[in-house]
């Protein structure tokens, strides 16, 4: 335990020492008699290479990091510390959350064993049991109840930090067993907007319209919008990147209610209400139009602004409904069947009549006409239109920003290159959808897209996944929204057909618990009525407390691993640093166990690197070169090639055009609802559910508490840093002072946070940085940690049905200083 | 004057205020849990990370402060033993770990309010085995510690490590005897101001403002 | 009176030797709490200093501050009874040597003080193998040692002149010595905090003059209290008009204390700005209560000086009281208050070893006293305090420091 175990004090280096030696007299004159030479008399003893350490690459894995490379110095085969990699990706050092990784790695939370409840659930009672016992008794359970109810009976949840190979891959067995996925619903709306204006290259990833790498297009732009963002606390390792950038010239303007390290380095800081970017951004639009500041060339070429939409059905009119036949095009990769080429109609102005979109070269961006005896009226005449009731007068109220700043806003918009950067904290109101696609347009209106320094600045999300790998059988999960889950649990219905009941949980490294919206709810209406709760996870959380059974997993760096991040641009290659510590084990040997133990294992016939192998094998990565081998030897490889993205107007939409206007509105998940999608097909403003001034809800709690991604942690994650938690002491909520002095609060009292869902007790930090009415908590600390509640306890559930996301930022509170009383 | 003068010059601009630098001088140090030798004050409110003044006039700075490694250091000429000294090759201000008495005489004299710490009680860990660099000093129970200027990595030819490891490269250390050094040209060309000059200690860290 | 006589003339019959079984019983309960404050220093050096409420921004607590207490302390009896015999004035001879063993016992409690505050006692031989000669503290462990050698031959001196074998001239070079030596002593301990540039309330010139004085205030005070307690238990016979004129000199002593500290309070105040914030965390702040006990009760102590009626035995005694306690609130205030400003008081990350009361961050850290000790400091300081006592009280039984009959009269 002590320091006195530490090798040796001193120097290593003799030459050092000696010309500190050889002057080492003038230390008496300048005080104590002969102190140099007496530190020096200590023999250094063993080398750092006697002590039989060794240096390996290592990395963070959190899932929306950067997941950093680094090197981990390992000793006695364990790992003591972390030191930066000068050859790291754009000279990427790690935050403190990496420094801290092999402190949190043996901390006192980490599971060690396998163990089971023996007293209430949540009671944090325990027995340590063997592999064996835990394995048996979990596969004797789960038997029974795939046998009678079918695997969809079992729900699995799994977390952020499995964006990597050896976690995501093994849910191949969740596939095989085709359990019921609970999605998190996390972070979607925003990017659910943009791609229902811009597409998607890949299924089921949070990619923006932007160039890459970001570290090398910032120096592009002109003008910065930075959108509710903080990488200062974030992405800390991008925040060089942008300063210099601004040393460059370019101008930074940030969009945030609250004081930020960026809005007090932004040229520009503009102070807007909470919950009302839409509106902003949809302001900014009718300005830049009406000043006629967009884009017209590309509105024309890669837009859907000049389709002709029928009155009738708000659809695009279609080659077809002029009598031309569709044709079939090249086969589509994912559903294996041909493509139906049935172009939309615009109207052509050097022709002064209809034309198949395909063909015209001058279609007319503006107009009504009727076509085939159907009114039509083009995309952007509607849009514009549309645009008209957000006038910077009208506005002005609702974002509480100056009609003039609101014109100036737009014209800095204007002023290209332009860069949008945005944090997820706007999104996370119900309108978050909306902000989304208003962005779109914003790009779309501006023609800020596919050209160096313009778009969305990288912020791409989730790992790459081998579904050859992935669904061996050809079976699926099925995916349910954790926020519709205590609905289909209570109707037993799920689209509209009867559904399994769900009978057991496994949670594996997921926040499940507290990690989600509306913890107690989640409690009350899911976790007490399962049977049988299994969660596997590197440290203990609020899941693992509400567990029967709690299995241990490996760590980072206890096995060799592969990230295919986005964010990084890079495949990233992680060696196994260390052994598991205690008994814990990958994931993906875990997921072999439990196969065997309910006789599918035939699938896991192999070993950590055999799946690694198996999951890289895909073409395309094979063309570029790209396996386990080059990645061994590499450490990053490039997959995403370099640019400008969407350079050749091509877009993954639909129509292959930018849609603004979005003809068939989908929500992100289908849960078989019945939605009307008339309003949704342009974006627009409509008021968070809760968090504004006319709900009910904010009547009674007229304060708005949103979560920040505290730069400690990575969501829940590092809420077992003791260094951390030293910086950050224990819950705290950071207040405005005029808020607290309303209500007799004062810095550092504790404050109970509390609506009809919930409570939290924590620590007021009085903050002139926090915009008066709204309170600010870093999120991701562990129930236990509180001095009684929760603050996950207070946002609700509710959703937007197109955005199925979790609005963790609309959520109404009230505070008043803590009594002592208990939970 | 020491044949070179090393120290550090952190531009509070670049600084975001992330405890990286702390956080990597705890690591590297394998320093006792509740102490620190390096850390993020916070010139703003009165809370970490909290703005002072009143909404959208609000200010904060963050300034990360360790030992000054003065030029003129008050806890050299008060130690009884010598135990912290200047060395006179590097002008760093160096604590004997094995000499200390454990007086705090030192701590009594520093103007910089804790940027020395005292084991009060056996270093306590909440790992089990020794983490941090193996160079690194050990650590003893009832002594005076501080910042040592990461003797052990210059003594390696390595820069401090919260200088290579500031994820914002806002810290740069380096000779400010030497006029062509980065730390000298930096304080020629921005402006940038001390810790409590008006005490007289000559610290060797300049902070960009 | 004849009862005194007769215990007098009994002492001298029997040498040295005094008391009965109050004396007796005092030494072993002085013994026994010595014993016991070793058990709690030995549990201090094994559980870690952490046990005291000190921490790294209040780095020294109630040792020091018992340490320059009884710096002071020891000060009284050595100048009482040296100034006369160095001015070659008609004195207290009678008072003298329980006076200087008085100073003596001081001095080994204020040097046990700096011992028990020590994280590393076992390293104490490194001050004479390395000692840094520019530091305040080796300066203040030359002077104390030197002092505390010069009482003991002081003493010794006295003893043997009453002997008739060293000449009263001997005894006066002696006393001389002693006296420089003493004024240095409170010099030097005051220039451990007033050297410090560190703590503006401890960086003045006025500290070493002023400790002059404190010492003075206390160590009259203190001979004051030991001389009519050992008058009223017949160890000695001091006649009432060298007690009246101890106690003017008191009262002079007092009065100079207190015109130093308005003199500070207005220097530091006077400019505004952060000498102010001294002025104000002693007058209305923290550290008010000592501040008032101190300037009411010497101010008290003065009156009682002063007014001849008042100078009845039990005044005297409460009078010299009052200064004494006067004296440990202003070290109290000088120790705290140190550290009670600081310099850089900017938000950081805190734990339970950067400050005493440190929960509330560092602005709830300097709300009260920034230190207040706890029971182990308390317990510690007691073990110390009996140590004292037990010399004193071995010293009384067992050495001939009673007056010489003839002096009685």
């Amino acid at each position: 335990m002590s320091g006195t175990k530490s090798p040796h004090a001193g120097l290593t280096r003799r030459s050092f020492l000696k010309t500190t030696g050889a002057v080492a007299g003038a230390a008496a004159v300048a005080g104590g008699a002969l102190p140099a030479m007496q530190a020096l008399a200590a023999d250094s003893g063993a080398s750092a290479a006697d002590a039989g350490e060794k240096v390996m690459p290592g990395r963070c894995f959190f899932g929306g990091c950067f997941s950093c490379n680094y090197n981990v110095t390992v000793r006695d085969g364990r790992a003591v510390k972390v030191s930066p990699d000068p050859d790291a990706l754009f000279g990427r050092r790690p935050c403190l959350k990496g420094y801290s990784l092999p402190q949190r790695m043996y901390s006192q939370e980490r599971i060690k064993y396998p163990m089971k409840r023996v007293g209430e659930r949540g009671e944090n009672k325990w027995e340590r049991i063997s592999w064996d016992e835990a394995i048996a008794t979990i596969t004797e359970k789960w038997k029974g109840y795939i046998d009678e109810f079918g695997g969809q009976s079992i729900l699995v949840s799994t977390g952020s930090s499995g964006a990597r190979f050896t976690v995501s891959g093994a849910s191949r067995l969740e596939n095989i067993l085709q359990f019921t996925n609970v999605e998190m619903c996390a972070d979607w709306a925003v990017y659910h907007g943009l791609h229902r204006v811009y597409g998607n290259p890949a299924t089921g990833i949070m990619t923006a319209p932007g160039n890459e790498p970001f570290e090398e297009d910032i120096f592009n732009a002109k003008t910065v919008f930075m959108w509710g963002n903080n990488l200062s606390e974030t992405y800390v390792q991008r925040w060089r990147y942008l300063m210099e950038a601004q040393k460059q010239g370019a101008k930074i303007i940030s969009i945030d209610p609250n004081e930020t390290t960026v809005s007090a380095h932004a040229d520009e800081w503009y102070a807007l209400r909470p919950g009302s970017d839409p509106a902003l951004i949809l302001s900014m639009v009718q300005v830049i139009i009406e000043e006629d500041l967009h884009d017209v060339a590309y509105l024309k070429r890669d837009t859907v602004g000049p389709f002709l939409v029928r009155e009738d059905t708000k659809e695009f009119l279609r080659m077809s409904d002029l009598g031309v036949a569709p044709t079939e095009g090249p086969v589509n990769p994912q559903t294996r069947k041909p493509t139906i080429i049935d172009p939309p109609v615009v109207w052509d102005a050097a022709a002064n009549k209809e034309m198949s979109s395909a063909e015209s070269t001058d279609p007319a961006l503006e107009g009504s006409w009727t076509v085939a005896g159907i009114k039509v009226t083009t995309a952007y005449s509607l849009m514009v239109e549309s645009v008209q009731e957000y006038k910077p007068e009208t506005v002005a109220d609702i974002v509480e920003l100056s009609s003039e700043d609101i014109r100036r806003l737009a014209r800095l918009a204007t002023e290209g290159p332009v860069s949008h950067m945005f944090g997820l904290g706007l999104q996370a109101y119900d309108n978050g959808l909306q902000f989304g696609s208003g962005l779109g347009l914003l790009l779309a209106v501006t023609g800020m897209v596919g050209k160096p320094g313009a778009g969305v600045q990288a912020t791409a999300f989730m790992g790459m996944r081998n579904a050859q790998f992935l669904f061996p059988t050809g079976t699926f999960t099925t995916t349910i929204p954790v926020l519709h889950l205590p609905e289909v649990m209570e109707t037993g219905m799920f689209k509209g057909k009867k559904y399994p009941p769900f009978k057991s949980l496994y949670i594996r490294g997921s926040a499940f618990v507290g990690g989600r919206p509306d913890k107690n709810k989640l409690i009350a209406e899911i976790i007490d009525k399962l049977e049988f709760i299994v969660c596997l996870d590197v440290a203990f959380t609020d899941s693992a407390l509400y567990a029967d059974i709690v299995l241990p997993a490996a760590h980072y760096y206890e096995v060799e691993d592969v990230y295919g991040s986005p964010l990084s641009y890079h495949m990233q290659h992680a060696p196994k640093i260390v052994e598991p510590a205690f008994e814990a084990k990958p994931d993906l040997q875990v997921a072999k166990l439990l196969a065997e133990g309910l006789g599918v294992g035939k699938y896991f016939e192999g070993d950590d690197e055999s799946w690694l192998r198996a999951q890289l094998d895909f073409p395309a990565l094979k063309a570029q070169g790209i396996t386990l081998d080059a990645l061994r030897e590499k450490k990053d490889m490039r997959y995403i090639p370099a640019g400008v993205a969407y350079k050749d107007g091509k877009y993954y939409t639909p129509t292959g055009k930018v849609e603004f206007y979005c003809e068939k509105p989908r929500p992100r998940v289908d849960l078989g609802l019945d939605l009307d999608v008339a309003p949704e097909r342009l974006p627009r403003f409509f008021p968070p559910h809760e968090a504004w001034p006319e709900t009910e809800t904010m009547k009674k709690y007229p304060l708005i508490l949103i979560p920040e991604h505290s730069r400690g942690r990575f969501h829940t994650g590092g809420f077992d840093g003791v260094w951390l938690n030293e910086i950050e002491r224990g819950p705290i909520v950071r207040m405005n002072i005029e808020d607290a002095k309303a209500r007799g609060i004062e810095d550092g009292d504790d404050v109970e946070v509390f609506n009809d869902r919930g409570s939290g007790v924590a620590r007021v930090v009085l903050d002139a940085g926090k915009r008066p009415g709204m309170l600010q908590y870093p999120k991701g600390l562990q129930g236990r940690q509180y001095k009684a509640g929760d603050l996950a306890s207070l946002c609700s559930l509710h959703m937007d049905p197109f955005a199925v996301n979790s609005s963790f930022s609309d959520t109404c509170v009230e505070v008043r200083k803590w009594d002592g009383g208990s939970k | 004057m020491a044949a070179q003068r090393f120290g550090f010059v952190i531009d509070t601009k670049q600084c975001v205020g992330c405890h990286t630098c702390a956080v990597l001088c705890k690591s590297e140090n394998n320093i006792p849990d509740g102490l620190w030798w390096n850390r993020i004050l916070t010139d703003g409110g009165e809370s970490i990370d909290a703005f002072g003044g009143s909404y959208q006039a609000a200010s904060r700075t963050f300034i990360p402060m360790a030992c000054q490694h003065c030029d003129n250091p008050a806890c050299v000429k008060v130690c009884p033993v010598g135990a912290t000294y200047k060395d006179p090759e590097t002008g760093v201000v160096r604590q004997d770990f094995d000499k200390c008495i454990g007086c705090r005489m030192c701590m009594a004299a520093c103007p910089y309010t804790g940027v020395r710490s005292f084991n009060w009680e056996e270093p306590q860990y909440s790992v089990d085995h020794t983490m941090g660099d193996a160079d690194a000093p050990a650590h003893q129970k009832h002594v005076v510690e501080k910042c040592t200027m990461c003797w052990h990595r210059l003594a390696k030819g390595e820069n401090p490590l919260c200088v290579d490891g500031c994820p914002a490269y806002a810290r740069f250390w380096g000779d400010f005897n030497d006029p062509n050094s980065e730390v000298s040209r930096l304080i020629r060309e921005r402006e940038h101001m001390r810790l409590l000059e008006d005490r007289g200690t000559e610290p060797s860290v300049y902070y960009l403002v | 009176m004849s009862e005194n006589t007769q215990a007098a003339k009994a002492a001298k019959a029997s040498a040295a030797t005094f008391g009965g079984k109050g004396l007796n019983l005092g030494i072993a309960v002085a013994a026994v709490v010595t014993v016991a404050g070793i058990g709690l220093w030995i549990m201090q050096l094994t559980g870690g200093l952490v046990q005291t409420n000190m921490r790294n921004l209040d780095s020294w607590g109630l040792y020091i501050t018992m340490f320059m207490f009884l710096v002071g302390l020891s000060a009284g009896g050595l100048i009482i009874s040296s100034v006369p015999r160095a001015f070659g004035m008609k004195g207290f001879g009678g008072i003298s040597k329980v006076a200087v063993w008085t100073s003596i016992c001081c001095t080994v409690l204020a040097i046990g003080f700096v011992v028990v505050d020590l994280g590393q006692p076992l390293r104490l031989w490194e001050l004479f193998a390395y000692s840094n000669l520019g530091s305040p503290l080796m300066w203040d462990i030359i002077v104390l040692a030197t002092y505390l050698v010069l009482s003991i031959v002081y003493l010794w001196a006295t003893l043997r002149a009453e002997a008739g074998k060293v000449s009263n001239t001997a005894l006066r070079v002696v006393s001389v010595i002693a006296l420089v030596c003493a004024v240095l002593v409170h010099s030097v301990t005051a220039w451990i905090f007033g050297l410090q540039q560190a703590h503006e309330f401890w960086h003045t010139a006025l500290l070493a003059p002023w400790f002059v004085s404190s010492a003075l205030v206390c160590g009259t005070a203190l001979v004051l209290v030991v001389v009519i307690a050992l008058r009223r238990v017949g160890y000695l016979e001091l006649d009432q008009a060298y007690v009246v004129k101890l106690v003017k000199m008191l009262g002079a002593f007092v009065l100079v204390d207190l015109y130093f500290f308005g003199c500070d309070l207005l220097t530091a105040g006077f400019p505004g700005g952060s000498g102010a914030e001294v002025v104000t965390m002693l007058v209305s702040g923290p550290l008010a209560p000592f501040f008032w006990v101190e300037i009411v009760g010497c101010a008290l102590a003065a009156v009682v000086c002063f007014v001849p009626k008042l100078r009845t035995n039990p005044l005297i005694v409460v009078a010299s009281l009052l200064a004494i306690v006067g004296i440990l609130c202003k070290r109290v205030q000088l120790l705290v208050g140190g550290f009670q400003i600081p310099n850089i008081d900017y938000a950081a990350p805190m734990s339970s070893l950067t400050v005493t009361d440190w929960t509330g961050g560092m602005a709830g850290a300097y709300q009260g006293m920034v230190y207040t000790p706890s029971p182990l400091e308390f317990g510690v300081v007691l073990g110390v305090v009996g140590l004292g006592a037990l010399l004193l009280l071995v010293g009384l039984k067992f050495l001939p420091l009673r007056p010489p009959v003839e002096d009685v009269h």
